[in-house]
């Protein structure tokens, strides 16, 4: 602010924005609106209070935050206040509509293609309707944004051609109120507006500029009262008429009028009056001859801003009889300007200049040779490109004589050129371009040129870039020289010195240089031809000449290339690329408010609702406490596919083959699982990392969502029968899991207590109320599978290692009809599932396990410290009687 | 045709109000860009014409007493306009504080400011009546 640093007052300034006084709030506002920009992190901080502000009472406040809005807020943040802004401009102030179309003005320059967040709304017909606003100044507000989008795209309001020029008659006839005057002057900031929407919306449209000719004519004639503002609209009239379809009495009279600004002793009106006539005469070029003399006295102006522009005037007039003597001027100004800006566009118009309108090629290098000295830096690669190109290829002469004659032309002037002291780097890139492909051509000799060449680093301060240039060049040259003559000593020590550079390729370009001109003739010959800049070089994109070792490396075990289309199928990608159609998701801001959490929904719900991972994490204490209550919506979506990767490594591990499609992808939740010590908990990181491809290889292996895991079971055990309910659903139904229904059937299962190992017995036998029994073994394996990285409680060290091994092996055959089985059979096999899940599929894990975890029973009275520990909120949701007292 | 930035500087280079329409300037650079575009201003003579080039801008400034108006636009704005625009604003100013003085702008620089947005949003020209200019900001006044 004011130039000085107050970082510190950002965050202040947008918390001030909140305040209740307006006074303070609108401070606030404009302190923030002054320090950050809609680019700022901090701006997302503003958002809330701007939409509350919007929905104000006090259309102060509003106001306020529409401003705010206008200049804080991005692309990203417009969907927050859209709906909002476009109901305001229905508002009973005038003051807000006004505003509100500004802030609809401000959309349509963020987002002008409405391929964003205005995508659904009908902005045009909102912006229309502001146009006809019965109150003056949201009228003129619109036209802003009429503007906008007319300059982009005209067809969205041609239509409103009449309507516009009505509009500019009221004005012009002083039927606004009077408030609006300037200076006696009828509204004349909104008849400057009008006028240049009808020249966007006239222009190369005959029908429509039809229609405005009379108007345009008529506040051509009103505005001539000598007054500044007057001149203004004058100027805007007839940028106006040269802009739309042209009319020749309009144009005459236009003429006219800046005869006078030409003539006028004020140099603003003189300015102006060079401006609209190099408009005019883009148009019609006789009316410069008219004032030609006017324009000569502006160019010999000491004023720097009129001479430049007198420039762009010549500019516009230039032709092939007077391009010599404009040039020059340009040259004149290019030497005496210090503004790189300046001297950039200066620069392009002598190239434009210079190419369409050479008289023949020995002016053309020359101007530009001079171009590339006074233009030095801001100069761009390409012009020089240009002109190494044009000298190779010549100026559509055929005639292998002419292109020689171009080609000494061209080394005889720079040899010229480089007695000059202090030349810019591109221009000595040019010279050593030019003089390494047809320095033998020169009439002193090859030789000779290598000698000049060699000079340069002495004579010239140059860079490594230039330096390596000049390196090639004295390598081209040097392989011309032939046998018997040797390297001039100059440019040999120059070689030598620069193999030895720390420039790396300054040093292979040197080496190359030296080691091709100690070889053969017939090689260096080959390498560095003669004039063969124009040839053609043939490119094997498809790389066929490496197909031997290519098929050498396979016939000896290489694995073939895949493309990435192909490994994504596979769902080999990276992490990164696969996660990001999913963070992207995750990236895209919510405006709405998070569902508030209701009292009739119970923990026990939303856990068997959410997925295993969050419960177990909650069942084992991470994060719970900040997470239990305040789950709405997207944490469910963001949950949801979660399950993925704590489930996938399991059937990679278990069913040997199938497996093999899940490698890398998933070593983040598998590998913290298996690497910690403990290999309890599931990666808090796995909620977040969502990897739609591994829900996909999830999915596609498991035919299934994940399944609630039993590890619930301490918080809420009776809901916990509930859990594994909808394992049977597909995948994207995660978000329906809050279906109460087949919970309340199953809730009343007993489920039984025993030890660990009757627990086994009961997996491996099944019992008699899972009706449709899946054989044993794979069921646990399944229930393994299913939760083989979920968190091992303290039931899992009293399973013995030797059935935990039976359980391994066998084959999973079809974990698919398996799940479904379960999830039918769940009631009963709750308690085992406690104990089963708690078997890490990876036997050293298991060897972890049991020398770690202390022995107890599964029954949930072993698990209760457990819980008391971490997750006290959940604990007090949770019934407070054990659930399975009444079982027992 | 939108206004890029609003500069009140005086004699001495100091700037005494800054409004930049686009803001992807940090502070350094514009403080450079307000020392170059000051520099260049002042050394024009009261002949010369009121627009400066400068960089990718075009700056129109107007002198009053020891304060300079200045302001950049881009390359397709009616240099007149904005010229009156500059006298509008003063205007508006002078009505406000009833014979504006470098001093009213130093200690009341966020109403200023508030004039200036007011007149002028998101580079446009939105608004030069004058009641409709101060009412709500002398509202605000009389409320604090």
């Amino acid at each position: 602010m004011l130039g000085h640093d107050a970082s510190w007052g950002h965050v202040k300034a947008l918390q001030a924005c909140s305040e209740a006084a307006l006074p303070t709030k609108k401070v606030a506002y404009l302190a923030s609106t002054l320090f950050l920009d809609s680019s700022s992190d901090l701006v997302i901080l503003a958002v809330n209070t701007i939409q509350r502000d919007l929905k104000s009472d006090n259309f102060m406040v509003v106001c306020a935050a529409l401003t705010a809005v206008c200049k804080l807020l991005s692309l990203d943040l417009i969907s927050a206040v859209l709906d909002p802004i476009i109901e305001l401009l229905k508002h009973p102030k005038e003051l807000v509509r006004k505003k509100a179309v500004m802030a609809l003005h401000r959309f349509e320059q963020l987002d002008p293609q409405h391929e964003g967040p205005l995508h659904n709304t009908d902005i045009y017909s909102h912006i229309k309707d502001c146009l006809c606003d019965k109150d003056v100044s949201v009228m003129a507000a619109s036209l802003c944004a009429v503007q906008e989008v007319s300059a982009r795209d005209p067809r969205h309001f041609k239509h409103l051609v009449p309507a516009l020029t009505s509009i500019l008659k009221q004005v012009a006839e002083h039927r606004m109120p009077k408030g609006y005057d300037y200076h006696k002057t009828a509204a004349p900031f909104i008849q400057i507006k009008l006028l240049r929407l009808l020249a966007v919306l006239g222009a190369g449209d005959k029908s429509a500029s039809n229609n405005m000719y009379a108007m345009i004519g008529e506040t051509l004639k009103r505005a001539n009262t000598g007054h500044t503002i007057g001149n203004a609209i004058i100027f805007e009239c007839v940028r106006t008429i040269t802009s739309i379809y042209p009319n020749p009495a309009l144009l005459h009279a236009a003429a006219e009028t800046i005869g006078k600004f030409l003539k006028s002793s004020s140099h603003n009106l003189k300015y102006i009056g060079i401006d609209a006539l190099a408009r005019i005469v883009r148009i019609n070029a006789k009316y410069a001859a008219e004032y030609q003399m006017a324009v000569i006295d502006c160019l010999e102006d000491p004023d720097e801003t009129l001479k430049n522009k007198t420039l762009h005037l010549l500019h516009k007039m230039t032709k092939p009889n007077n391009v010599e003597v404009i040039v020059g001027k340009m040259m004149d100004y290019l030497r005496a300007t210090s503004d790189d800006v300046q001297k950039l566009d200066a620069v392009k118009r002598i190239h434009e200049l210079a190419e369409r309108f050479a008289p023949d090629m020995q002016w053309f290098l020359d101007t530009l040779n001079q171009m590339f000295e006074l233009g030095g830096a801001v100069v761009p690669d390409s012009m020089a490109h240009g002109v190494m190109r044009l000298i190779a290829e010549g100026a559509g002469q055929d005639d292998a004589e002419a292109m020689r004659q171009l080609h000494v032309q061209a080394v005889t002037a720079y040899l010229r050129v480089l007695a000059k002291p202090s030349l810019p780097d591109i221009l000595l890139k040019v010279i050593c371009w030019v003089l390494g492909e047809y320095g033998s051509e020169a009439r002193e000799g090859t030789a000779a040129v290598m000698e000049r060449l060699a000079a340069i680093p002495d004579s010239q301060s140059i860079g490594d870039d230039v330096r390596a240039c000049l390196i090639s060049a004295l390598g081209k040259l040097g392989a011309q020289l032939g046998q018997a003559t040797p390297l001039p000593d100059a440019a040999s020590e120059l070689l030598h010195c620069s193999a030895t550079s720390h420039d790396i390729d300054l040093q292979q370009r040197a080496l190359e240089a030296l080691a091709l001109l100690s070889g053969p003739l017939q090689t260096r010959q080959v390498a560095l031809p003669v004039d063969a800049a124009v040839e053609e070089v043939e490119v094997d994109v498809q790389l066929s000449f490496l197909d031997g070792h290519v098929a050498a490396a396979l016939q000896e075990g290489a694995a073939p290339y895949l493309s990435e289309a192909e490994r994504a199928s596979m769902g080999l990608v990276r992490q990164s690329a696969a996660g990001s159609g999913a963070e992207d998701h995750l990236h895209q801001l919510r405006f709405a408010a998070y569902d508030a959490p209701t009292a009739a929904a119970p923990p026990a719900a939303l856990l068997a609702s959410s997925s295993p991972n969050i419960a177990a994490a909650s069942g084992i204490g991470i994060g719970s406490t900040s997470m239990a209550p305040g789950w709405g919506p997207a944490q469910f979506a963001s949950s949801a596919p979660a399950p993925a990767p704590v489930h996938a490594p399991a059937p990679t591990l278990l069913t040997g083959p199938a497996g093999l499609l899940a490698p890398s992808t998933q070593a983040e939740a598998p590998s913290t699982a298996s690497a910690s010590g403990t290999p309890v908990h599931p990666s808090p990181r796995g909620d977040t990392a969502q990897d739609s491809t591994k829900r996909r290889l999830a999915a596609s292996l498991f035919g299934d969502g994940p399944s609630s895991s039993p590890r619930t079971q301490p918080a809420a055990r009776k809901p916990a029968a509930k859990q594994a309910a909808p394992s049977n659903r597909a995948a994207p139904d995660l978000m329906g899991l809050m279906d109460p229904a087949p919970a309340a059937v199953e809730s009343n299962v007993p489920a039984r207590p025993s030890d660990p190992f009757a627990m086994l017995e009961g997996l491996q036998v099944p019992s008699a109320s899972t009706a449709p029994a899946p054989q044993p073994s794979q069921g646990l394996l399944g229930l393994e599978g299913i939760y083989g990285s979920t968190p091992a409680g303290p039931a899992a060290s009293s399973v013995p290692p030797t059935a935990a091994l039976g359980m391994q092996a066998p084959p999973s055959s079809s974990v698919l009809d398996l799940m479904g089985d379960l999830s039918i059979g769940n009631g009963s096999l709750q308690p085992q599932a406690a104990s089963a899940l708690n078997l890490q599929p990876l036997q050293q894990q298991q060897q972890q396990l049991f020398g770690g975890v202390p022995a107890s029973g599964p029954r949930s009275a072993g698990m209760q410290p457990m819980m008391a520990r971490g997750r006290a909120d959940v604990e007090k949701a949770a019934p407070k009687k054990d659930p399975f007292a009444d079982l027992f | 045709m939108t206004i890029k930035f609003v500069l009140l500087v005086n004699k001495q280079g100091q700037t005494r109000l800054a409004k930049y329409t686009e803001q992807n300037l940090s502070v350094e650079e514009r403080r450079a860009l307000e020392g170059e575009i000051v520099r260049k201003c002042l050394a024009r003579a009261d002949k010369q014409c009121s627009f400066v080039e400068h960089r990718n801008f075009k700056v129109i400034y107007r002198r009053y007493a020891s304060l300079f108006f200045l302001v950049g636009v881009d390359n397709d704005e009616n240099e007149l306009a904005i010229l009156e625009f500059i006298h509008c604003m003063v205007e508006t100013l002078d009505r406000f504080f009833a014979n504006v003085c470098e001093l009213d702008l130093m200690f009341n620089l966020e109403m200023a400011h508030f004039v200036v947005d007011e007149m002028m949003m998101n580079g446009c020209i939105v608004e030069t009546n004058k009641q409709n200019v101060l009412a709500p900001v002398q509202l605000l006044e009389k409320g604090g």
